[in-house]
């Protein structure tokens, strides 16, 4: 299982997406972050800003893990990989550690990032515990997203649908859902994202971070075990 | 002779299709099979269900009395070369074997040596494969297959995209392999290039093997390709 777990990690390096991503994820999460207190004196909450980069760690996340997977699918790199490791458990689960690997750290990026930038601001007036919890919050959403994502690509095997489904997924169905029904959307992924980074509302209940760890831990064990059953049971093209 | 590979009852389907039809088939070590047929015939199906990537709908393969799958070393068993224009484009070919090397658990030294073997030099072999011309791309699939040193070695159209010079070293290469002992089984249309090559042919139709012989068997010294012509249209219940 080592070997394959390098080969992957080392896949993961070479595939020229991961680095991009995460560049980009952090441009936007100090932009988002920076732009309405520089430009327009706007000085949003400290913990919104945090909660923000954690989704867009948690998508990035997702992109990252489904692009890897559904792209080796699409290029032949999982048929050359099995060619030389056929056991198809033993690659995926790798591919799904790499995964989550890569997301906790996309996610621990993220919240180094916010905290940095609100500290520059002079705004992070949040106690110690609250800010490492919402980091660790953080890095856990985003490497558990990344592991959905990952499976995510394994089922749909297609970079494209993968990426437009998480994308409409994340910003289309879910806020939708959460203007329905808040009660419904924390039981979904983004609304257990929300848990894990201690949102607060003063309108609606919001489970507490353990519960919406193991929400997300649920939806990405599903997931994992949908992308087993495809890939043991599919032809590799 | 014990077999290396042996495949029993066979059968593939994709829906209403059958690709493959009850095929069974032994092959010994030390010997050049030379697996020939018409479009659609099966021999793609075949080779992908041999190397794992396809799973039978019924039958078994097996490679030194083992399913693929549950080998210890697969590398150092069986070799595959398929479909050499789906590579990852981003990837340099070193990389893209390099990759392989590890999952396979081989020396990072393996990876030029292969690439010394396929005739793939340094320079080129650092450009990122999308750059490659289908005739590169073929060699580089072709020293992916070679990495494990492997006994069983499977090759589907490997003449494709290769110039003259690669051709010649892949018919020395077939010999050369099987004279040390390895399995050779090549799906080709290139009968002209290959025949020569092959202690024995395998015929494919409509995904029922239909003939296996020695070479001599078949052509009886005359034309191959138009023996081959009026074995598949007698079988087809045509006249030529």
């Amino acid at each position: 299982m080592t070997r394959v777990l390098a080969a992957q990690a080392r896949i993961a390096a070479t595939t020229r997406i991961a680095v991009p991503g995460v560049l980009a994820m952090a441009a936007f999460v100090v932009l988002t972050s920076l732009t309405p207190a520089v430009l327009f004196g706007q000085h949003r909450d400290p913990h919104t800003v945090l909660e923000g980069a954690a989704t867009v760690a948690a998508v990035t996340a997702m992109l990252l893990g489904a692009l890897q997977t559904a792209g080796d699918l699409q290029n032949g790199m999982s048929r050359a990989l099995l060619l030389v490791e056929p056991r198809r458990l033993r690659v995926l689960g790798a591919q799904l550690l790499v995964s989550l690997s890569l997301g906790a750290g996309v996610g621990a990026a993220a919240a180094l990032l916010a905290d940095s930038t609100q500290a520059a601001l002079g705004r992070l007036d949040l106690p110690a515990a609250s800010i490492a919890s919402a980091g660790l919050g953080t890095a856990v959403a985003a490497s558990l997203c990344g592991l959905l994502g990952a499976a995510a690509g394994v089922v749909l095997r297609n970079a494209a649908l993968a990426a437009c489904v998480i994308l409409l997924w994340s910003y289309a169905l879910e806020p939708f859902i959460s203007t329905l029904s808040y009660s419904v959307y924390i039981y979904l992924p983004g609304g257990a994202r929300e848990s894990l980074v201690h949102h607060v509302s003063a309108h609606h209940h919001i489970p507490p971070p353990l519960a919406g760890g193991l929400i997300l831990a649920g939806f990405a064990s599903a997931a994992a075990m949908a992308a087993a059953l495809t890939f043991t049971r599919r032809d590799v093209a | 002779m014990k077999a290396a590979v042996q495949v029993r009852g066979l059968t593939k389907r994709y829906r209403a299709v059958t690709a493959l039809d009850e095929v069974s088939l032994e092959l010994t070590a030390g010997r050049v099979y030379l697996l020939v047929g018409p479009n659609g015939a099966g021999k793609t199906t075949l080779l992908r269900v041999l190397a794992g990537l396809a799973r039978p709908t019924r039958g078994s393969v097996s490679i030194y009395g083992r399913p693929f799958s549950s080998l210890q070393r697969p590398a150092h068993v069986l070799g595959a070369c398929l479909d050499p224009i789906r590579l990852p484009a981003l990837r340099s070919g070193r990389q893209h074997l390099a990759c392989l090397a590890t999952a396979a658990g081989l020396p990072r030294q393996r990876v030029d040596e292969v690439l010394d073997m396929a005739g793939l030099p340094a320079k080129v072999a650092s450009r990122r494969a999308g750059t490659y011309s289908l005739g590169t791309r073929q060699r580089l699939t072709l020293a992916a297959a070679l990495l494990g040193d492997p006994q069983v070695i499977v090759l589907d159209e490997p003449t494709t995209g290769l110039d003259v010079h690669g051709v010649a070293w892949l018919r020395r290469q077939l010999r050369d392999w099987a004279g040390a002992g390895r399995t050779v089984l090549v799906a080709s249309h290139s009968l002209t290039e290959l025949a020569a090559m092959a202690d024995r042919l395998l015929v494919l139709d409509r995904g029922r093997l239909i003939r296996e012989a020695a070479r001599g068997e078949l052509d009886h010294g005359a034309d191959l390709q138009t023996a081959l012509f009026e074995l598949l249209t007698a079988q087809e219940g045509r006249q030529p």
